[in-house]
Parts: structure tokens; C-alpha cells; sequence
């Protein structure tokens, strides 16, 4: 039979040495409850954020509800119906060809980002160096300078289409990293409930 | 009534070959079995023979599951209240399907993207979706999870949208 000690906070453990610390501080919260709380204590509050759309509480109560009792059904119901749910819009959301083209879709908001702040830079150059141009004056200058002002202008409304679109193209992407974090940690909750020989690490 | 029927049928087929014979006695065999089932009334009035068919259905559509709320939510009487009020809101094919998630969900899920550990085989992501049936809560609780988790889906929807 296995130590008591080894059997409690299995989710909290599973999560805290799998994923980054940044990850883990989202979910793996420290509730002021009292120590001889019950899952089925915990599973409303868990329910309560859930339909007040805090999804990083709800599952911190999960993973508490879980790490008192891992055979909480309600709880664990609730998980794996989140997760079906998650995989859904993932689905809906072109997640899967967005995966195809981008494995790591963290590694593509990187890029995104960068590309984004690049874009962003080059369009404010363009719109001061315009705006110099404008400004100057003479005749022989002004003619001098119509070319370059109709090149320059030409070059701000393309970086504005480029620029929207990678913007639009960063909200889908944050919405899919997103679910792809919820799922993950869900799966790894359910995973260490299922398939506990996977993690045998989690009682030496 | 029955020969007005026959009559009517017998126009609209024109040819004579055995084709159109075949169809003419399948139309009129179909016609009677209409007429067992419905009853259609002296009167021959549409409106009568619509609401006869209609008024069933109705009652389909009206028709929401009974849950028995657990004691753990009612000792939170707004939690309470609010899953009631969600449990009337959400369309009953919409719980059928969360409660019990068909082939391409399962499917979905199995091509997720699991943990960021690496080595986890296409069969053994299948074999933990089918793991993830076997341990089921009481018909009621299931009932209360998926209708919250619909809710949770849509307010994100919402969101999303603005």
C-alpha cells in the first residue's frame, strides 16, 4: 500500500513537474479552505467560476477538488466535458490546419508578434518621412519630391493592410494557444487519473 | 372518397407501359396507408388534418429533462438558481451531444495536442479517450455539467466575438 503522503496533491504535483512555472501559477492555486474539506465541496465552487467564464478558476478548484479525492466523479465528469468542448472550438477554429503549418503554435505567436512590432515600426517611420516630405517646401523641391511622396504612400496603405491582417491573424492564434493550454493541462489531469501507470514518477 | 382519390391519381399517370402501371399501384397502395394512419375527415378540410399532425411535436420541443439538483449545489442558492435557469435555456440535442460525445468528437479529442511531453503514441491518445467514458457520474450530474459547460462555451463565443 502506498504512503498517504504519496497519494495527496497527485494533480498539483503532475502539473507542477510537467508544465513551466509560469503555467502552473495560473491553476495551481492556494485556497484559503479548511482542511478537512471535501471534493464535493469544492466541485461547486469549481461549477460557480466556470459559469462566471473564470476558466483558470474553475479548473484551479478542479485540480483541488481532484487532489482531495481523484475518484471525485463529478469533478472529473466536469473536466472531461470542458475538454470535449475545448477540442470542439479547437476544431471550429481551423486549429487543426493551423497545426499542420505551425506545430508549436507558441513558437508562431512569437513570430507574429515580432512581425507585428517590425510593421508597426517601419509604418511610423514611413508616416514621419511622408510627413517631412509634405511639409517641405519650394517648387523645385515639391517636384522633386512628388514622386517619393506617391512611392511612400503607396508603400503606408500596403504595411496597413499587412499589418491588420497579421493582427487579425494574432487574435485567431491567441484564442487557439489558449484553448491548446486549457487542453493540455485538462488531459494531463484526467491522464493521471486514468492512466496512472504513465505516471509512476508521481509516487516514488 | 376513396374513388375521387384513385381518379385523381390515375391523371397524373399518362403512359401505359409497365413502368407507370408499377407506379400507379404503388401510389395506390401508399394512399391507403395514409388514410389508416391520418383519418382523414369527411370534410377533406387542410387546416383540421395540419393540426392533427402538428400538435405531437409541439409537445416534443417542450419537453426538458427533470434533474435532481445535488445537495453540494443547493447549499450555494444563486449557483443553484443559476443552473436551473441554464438547464431550461440549453437545446436538448446540444446536451445529448456533450453528454455523450459522438465519434467525431472522440476523434477531435484523440488529435489534440496533449502534453508537452513527447512520445505518446496515436493509439494510446485513442485508448484515453475511451478511458475517459468508463468512469460516469449519476445521469443528473452529467446533465448539470454539460448544461454549464455550454454556458461556459457560449459566454467564450461571446467574447470572442467582440
Amino acid at each position: 500500500m502506498q504512503p498517504k503522503k504519496l497519494l495527496t496533491n497527485l494533480i498539483t504535483r503532475a502539473l507542477e513537474g510537467t508544465f513551466e512555472p509560469a503555467i502552473c501559477k495560473r491553476y495551481i492555486r492556494q485556497f484559503n479552505i479548511q482542511a478537512e474539506i471535501e471534493a464535493e465541496d469544492v466541485y461547486p465552487l469549481a461549477l460557480k467560476f466556470l459559469n462566471e467564464g473564470d476558466t483558470e478558476m474553475a479548473v484551479g478548484y478542479i485540480i483541488t477538488a481532484l487532489d482531495i479525492d481523484k475518484d471525485h466523479k463529478a469533478t472529473f465528469n466536469l473536466a472531461k466535458t470542458m475538454l470535449f468542448s475545448l477540442s470542439e472550438d479547437f476544431d471550429k477554429a481551423n486549429g487543426f490546419m493551423y497545426k499542420q503549418k505551425n506545430p508549436d503554435l507558441n513558437k508562431y505567436m512569437d513570430i507574429l508578434n515580432k512581425s507585428i512590432t517590425k510593421l508597426n515600426t517601419d509604418l511610423t517611420t514611413s508616416k514621419n518621412e511622408l510627413t517631412k516630405l509634405e511639409g517641405e517646401t519650394g517648387l523645385f523641391q515639391k517636384m522633386k519630391n512628388k514622386q517619393k511622396i506617391a512611392e511612400l504612400q503607396a508603400q503606408i496603405v500596403e504595411m496597413s493592410d499587412k499589418f491588420d491582417k497579421t493582427r487579425r491573424e494574432q487574435k485567431k492564434v491567441t484564442n487557439l494557444v489558449k484553448i491548446e493550454e486549457y487542453v493540455k493541462v485538462l488531459s494531463l489531469i484526467l491522464e493521471v487519473i486514468t492512466l496512472p501507470s504513465r505516471y509512476s514518477w508521481l509516487y516514488k | 372518397m376513396n374513388n375521387k382519390k384513385t381518379n385523381g391519381a390515375s391523371s397524373n399517370i399518362s403512359g401505359e407501359d409497365s413502368f407507370s402501371q408499377t407506379m400507379f399501384s404503388s401510389a395506390k397502395i401508399s394512399s391507403k396507408k395514409v388514410e389508416k394512419k391520418i383519418e382523414i375527415p369527411e370534410s377533406n378540410e387542410p387546416e383540421k388534418i395540419l393540426k392533427k399532425e402538428f400538435v405531437p411535436q409541439k409537445k416534443v420541443i417542450e419537453e426538458k429533462p427533470k434533474v435532481v439538483i445535488p445537495k453540494s449545489i443547493k447549499k450555494d442558492a444563486e449557483l443553484e438558481k443559476n443552473v436551473q435557469k441554464i438547464l431550461e435555456e440549453i437545446p436538448k440535442e446540444e446536451l445529448t451531444r456533450l453528454i455523450k460525445p459522438d465519434k467525431k468528437a472522440k476523434e477531435n479529442l484523440s488529435n489534440m495536442d496533449f502534453q508537452t511531453r513527447k512520445g505518446v503514441s496515436d493509439a494510446e491518445k485513442r485508448d484515453f479517450v475511451e478511458e475517459l467514458a468508463k468512469r460516469e457520474p449519476d445521469p443528473d450530474t452529467a446533465t448539470i455539467n454539460a448544461a454549464m459547460v455550454w454556458k461556459w462555451k457560449q459566454n467564450r463565443d461571446k467574447k470572442k466575438s467582440k
